[in-house]
């Protein structure tokens, strides 16, 4: 049977998992009304960016809930983290070219074109990197995201800066937020690793918390990838 | 009337826009109010009207974007862009963009003119308001000198909400496509907010573009 713990973990998983899934969704349904393929795409990344959360979430729950350390196990955790690395590279070049496109100067920031290649191609070394030191030393132990895609975020700042279009500065906003939150999340449950016995309901309480503040986030930036307007009766 | 390029829209204003008119077509990026330019511009290129599209991007840039619509572009309209056009959009000179405009105007006069631009918003993003509505205000009564009939795109979400409703009371007729919520799915409706020579048009109508058509119907909650 369930301990009352175990439950509460579970309710927890759902809540976060249900968060990713309703941003993808929406991330998806407003992919289907656009017609341009630059904006399709973005909503495109944006969607695949709230799945692979919900797959990461779910294999970091029953991984590190079962202590599960075997090689397939970090073989699957490394292709995860590192499938990770290109799915945000492919959601930061959609939208700087998405915010290039809503300059009214059409600036291409830090070369953004050409620099996206080189950028693109450190991201896949990193990417394969994460999965051999998953398999070497355990997916517990790979870095999240690469160092190359700190650039990758400073040209997706200047370029929103640069726009002028609030809609996409909304969906930046709660997409940096998202990121921002996962991110503390993850350096939070080590720190808490320290103070708390491993598994403990505060612990994984505070992270979940977190994680699911960050879907919270990501099911915001879904929404505002364009305006969406509501028909009061009087209108119809 | 100019046809629209497409017989539902056709249908809809009965028989396409009014001649010597400005119409404005509102909504957010992607939504797919380009492809109502491209399909009228198309439809006067077929009727050898005179047709000039008047773009902030580069020419390849907007054909690429015409192919998602299915529209091949072998025969083109007089390009004024920021690469690739006959002229050059320098976004900068508002006097020299009009000029060029007024210009090409006066030696194609002879025939129907159908002009399409998508600049508006950069424009707004780029001076203050007062001096685009001016600017867009002695346009508008230049090009209305001709046989003409011109349609500009504006983003939603990206300006003031006052600032949209000020322009929109610079044009004959505009055009809505905006996304709506209702409950868990995301509708892509179209109004047409006014319209010379049309009564008010309260309705919303669901739309949806397919390979060379869009789809419209009447939208029943």
């Amino acid at each position: 049977m369930f301990d009352s713990v175990s439950i509460v973990f579970f309710i927890l998983w759902v809540l976060v998992v249900g968060l990713f899934s309703y941003a993808a969704y929406w991330a998806f349904i407003i992919r289907k009304v656009l017609v341009t393929g630059l904006y399709r795409k973005q909503a495109l990344w944006a969607g695949i960016m709230g799945l692979y959360l919900v797959s990461l979430s779910t294999f970091l729950t029953i991984a590190l809930s079962f202590n599960l350390n075997t090689l397939p196990v970090n073989i699957l955790g490394g292709l995860l983290i590192s499938s990770g690395f290109i799915v945000l590279f492919a959601w930061i070049d959609s939208t700087v070219r998405v915010a290039r496109r809503s300059d009214p100067l059409l600036r291409d920031t830090l070369r953004w074109s050409r620099l996206r290649y080189f950028i693109g191609l450190v991201t896949l070394f990193g990417a394969i990197s994460a999965v051999l030191t998953s398999i070497n030393s355990g997916f517990a132990l790979v870095a999240p995201f690469g160092g190359a895609l700190f650039f990758g975020a400073i040209a997706l700042l200047i370029s929103a800066r640069r726009s002028g279009d609030t809609t996409l500065r909304r969906h930046l906003k709660w997409m940096g937020l998202a990121i921002a939150m996962l991110w503390l999340a993850s350096q939070l449950s080590a720190a808490l690793f320290r103070i708390f016995p491993a598994g403990s309901l505060a612990s994984e309480a505070i992270t979940y918390s977190l994680v699911a503040v960050g879907g919270f986030c990501l099911y915001r930036s879904a929404r505002s990838l364009v305006p969406l307007g509501h028909l009061s009766l009087p209108d119809v | 009337m100019l046809s629209t390029g497409l017989d539902e829209l056709d249908k809809l204003l009965k028989g396409g826009y009014p001649d010597k008119s400005a119409i404005l077509v509102v909504g957010p990026p992607g939504i797919g109010k380009e492809a109502l330019g491209y399909w009228f511009i198309q439809n006067g290129l077929n009727r050898e009207d005179f047709c000039l599209y008047v773009t902030r991007l580069a020419v390849s840039e907007v054909l690429q974007d015409i192919r998602a619509f299915g529209i091949n572009g072998q025969s083109t309209p007089v390009w004024f862009a920021r690469d690739g056009g006959q002229t050059k959009v320098d976004l900068n000179d508002l006097p020299g963009l009009s000029f060029s405009v007024k210009e090409t105007l006066r030696r194609n006069g002879e025939r129907p003119i159908r002009v399409v631009t998508d600049v508006l918003s950069s424009l707004l993003m780029l001076n203050s308001p007062e001096v685009i509505y001016r600017y867009v205000s002695q346009l508008l009564s230049d090009v209305k000198q001709y046989n003409a009939v011109f349609l500009a795109t504006i983003e939603d979400g990206m300006h003031q909400p006052q600032v949209l409703a000020a322009m929109q009371q610079l044009f004959d007729g505009v055009v809505e496509l905006r996304l709506y919520e209702e409950g868990v799915k995301a509708l892509p409706l179209l109004r047409i907010r006014k319209m010379r020579g049309m009564p008010p048009e309260p309705e919303y109508y669901n739309f949806s573009f397919s390979h060379r058509k869009m789809e419209i119907k009447a939208y029943v909650r």
